[in-house]
């Protein structure tokens, strides 16, 4: 008789047994299942606050004594009025930012250096504070890297409303604000002329508009130039063309933001061994404050689960080997009768283990809908106390700091959304569960099968 | 011609000796009853000759080739099968799957020829009376097909005049099917059906002794 043949028969016959081997299977299914569950959603819930939190660093150029790239130069007018040029002839090269931007998990560089320009014939809007003659028609001139990763573009204080957004290897190109476009009756696509500081002309096309959406905070006491209206944002080609510097053209820093801060220091370790990197010309600067300040309270959670897990695991193995051991007494008998048979120990074992087997597959198929009510309920429960622990109060606060009201609210929602039973929890339920199993039946009948057959026989009678 | 050969076994329990230079030979076609009281190692006797147990010194030969760790699972899936006092029979399976765990769908035919009607034979031997129980356990040791059948205490359990119809039929195995049947008894009514008797008594197999020399 076929080895399947006779799990089935013990089990449709042995209902008693099949029904408490049922409920022992579904209970650990379903705290399995909820487990696993519940760990997805804190996972979830871990990486959204992560990367709401985020983590940025930036790269510097030194402007100190300890970079050999460095100068100060003592520049005097024609009137003997003298001023101290400092700059370093290493700057940080688009090329080096590709180079970053490369790195897995990096989510944005934003690099940026600034000068003044003058756009030909263009009416500025005017500033409140008196100037020199010789700076009432500039306009300061942000050359960037990636117009879209820029704070005041990433943080919605402007906001692109006409053309595109300046793109790395883009030369010749300018962004202007509503206010100056609407003035100068502009709109993307016009060519207009920078005038260089050896009044020579360098001509750039205008391809986007962007509106401020943000109050001058320096309110009555403001330049023309330092006008947010009347900003250039412009690529690093056409500045270092107006500037008209011997020295090679590059970024002052960059600004990196990591996907995860929790890999913020994997990714920093990277640049540094990375070429183009000069530890003698650039410094770096971690910003993951908000992270470190939170990251004990979201590990928290997270060993409370695997926790959780594991003891669901051994408890669930413990009662399943316990309860089969009971039943040795009777399975002795079997044995000794399979063996006088002729069927071998290994098909024996194997016919023991298929039943269980076959039990579990349709106790764990249950345990879905339970395990799915379960995680709902220890979810809302998780993400209550994660408002109300006193351990995770740091985190709130810097929550709450973080200029993002709808993040809990997000959090939240975000966990709920993660909490369904998928595919991925199923296959992991039935191998824990397949191995569960396995161990307690190899366990429990390890007694039976290490006996020679004379003492099973003995033991039968 | 000799199936199954004791030469000069001995065996025993820490300090207690079981068997002590016992030879004995076994034919197919014939039944043997091994006489004894209880304790007196007949069942010792029955787990050596059915290859459960291996003795301390001497041999036991099938078909001339020694019994030893190496063929002792062959020996015990393929040539023989053991009856017991309390049936052993696999209490959630029906009389005809007992004996198909040996048979395949063969069983029913052996069980009809035991005595056992169409409705006994589907039933949960749980159902079934002592002497039936016995007769599906004699049924799957026939179903075996294979040559030694040994039967510990087989009418033990039953009634006398149950027991006798079993050791009819454990005869008829023998003559009809051809097989070397085995029995170890206390009873000397069985006994009156075997064809050839031991007796076993203070750890030694004494002469033997054919139906037709008593």
């Amino acid at each position: 008789m076929w080895t399947l043949k006779r799990a089935l028969r013990y089990i449709s016959r042995k209902k008693g047994k099949t029904i408490i081997l049922f409920i022992l299977l579904f209970v650990t299914g379903t705290f399995v299942l909820s487990a696993l569950i519940v760990e997805k959603g804190v996972n979830v819930a871990q990486r959204e606050l992560r990367e709401s939190l985020g983590g940025s660093f930036s790269v510097s150029v030194k402007y100190s004594d300890d970079n050999p790239y460095y100068h100060e130069e003592i520049m005097e007018d024609s009137a003997g009025f003298s001023d101290v040029l400092l700059y370093s002839t290493k700057l940080i090269s688009a090329d080096f930012i590709n180079k970053i931007l490369k790195i897995p998990g990096v989510k944005s560089c934003e690099a940026r250096t600034e000068a003044l320009c003058q756009l030909e014939g263009m009416k500025l809007k005017a500033g409140t504070i008196p100037i020199e003659e010789e700076f009432e028609n500039q306009q300061k001139m942000v050359a960037v890297y990636s117009s879209k990763d820029c704070s005041e573009f990433a943080d919605r204080s402007l906001n692109l409303v006409a053309g595109r957004h300046i793109v790395p290897g883009d030369r010749h190109v300018i962004l202007l604000s509503k206010t100056i476009t609407e003035l100068n009756h502009l709109e993307p696509g016009d060519k207009l002329q920078i005038v260089d500081t050896d009044n020579q002309k360098v001509e750039v096309e205008l391809i986007g508009i962007f509106d401020v959406d943000t109050i001058e905070k320096t309110g009555a006491s403001v330049t023309t130039y330092d006008r947010i209206e009347n900003r250039v944002y412009s690529d690093l080609a056409t500045l270092t063309e107006i500037e008209n510097n011997s020295y090679p053209a590059g970024y002052d820093q960059v600004f990196v933001t990591a996907s995860d801060p929790d890999q913020l220091e994997e990714i920093v370790g990277t640049v540094r061994q990375m070429d183009g990197y000069d530890e003698q010309a650039y410094e770096i600067d971690m910003h993951d404050e908000k992270y470190q300040a939170s990251a004990g309270a979201l590990g928290k959670a997270e060993t409370m689960i695997k926790v959780f897990l594991a003891l669901s695991i051994v408890v669930s193995a413990v009662i399943l080997t316990l309860v089969l051991v009971m039943w040795n007494r009777e399975r002795i008998h079997e044995t000794g009768i399979y063996l006088g048979c002729g069927i071998r120990k290994s098909r024996i074992l194997f016919q023991y283990l298929l039943e269980v087997l076959l039990i579990a597959s349709i106790a764990f198929a249950g345990a879905c809908i339970p395990g799915k009510i379960a995680a709902d309920h220890i979810g809302g429960y998780i993400v209550a106390e994660k408002k109300t622990q006193e351990d995770t109060e740091s985190l709130i606060d810097t929550l709450e700091n973080s200029e993002d009201e709808n993040l809990l609210a997000d959090t939240a929602e975000s966990l709920e959304m993660e909490m369904k039973v998928g595919e991925k929890e199923i296959v992991i339920l039935y191998m824990i569960g397949m191995f569960i199993v396995v161990f307690s039946v190899v366990v429990s009948s390890s007694c039976i099968f290490r006996l020679k057959p004379r003492e099973v026989l003995s033991k039968m009678s | 011609m000799e199936l199954l050969v004791l030469e000069q076994v001995d065996f025993s329990y820490e300090k207690k000796e079981v068997l002590r230079k016992a030879s004995a030979c076994f034919e197919r076609g014939k039944m043997y009853v091994i006489l004894g009281k209880s304790g007196s190692g007949k069942t010792t006797l029955l787990s050596l000759l059915g290859g459960m147990d291996e003795p301390k010194s001497g041999k036991i030969l099938l078909d001339g080739t020694e019994i030893n760790k190496k063929n002792m699972d062959d020996y015990r899936a393929k040539r023989v099968s053991v009856i017991f006092q309390n049936y052993n029979l696999v209490d959630y399976l029906t009389a005809a799957e007992n004996v198909e765990l040996l048979a395949g769908k063969g069983g029913r035919g052996i069980l009809r020829k035991l005595g056992l009607t169409e409705e006994e034979i589907t039933r949960n031997v749980l159902e079934l009376s002592g002497g039936q129980q016995q007769r599906v356990a004699i049924g799957r040791a026939l179903a075996s097909e294979r040559d030694i059948l040994l039967a510990d205490e087989p009418t033990g359990n039953l009634d006398g005049k149950t027991a006798l119809e079993i050791a009819e039929i454990m005869k008829r195995m023998a003559h009809e099917y051809k097989k070397c049947v085995i029995v170890v008894t206390h009873s000397l009514e069985v006994a009156e059906y075997a064809d050839v008797v031991f007796e076993l008594k203070q750890a030694r197999l004494n002469d033997r002794y054919e139906k037709s020399q008593r």
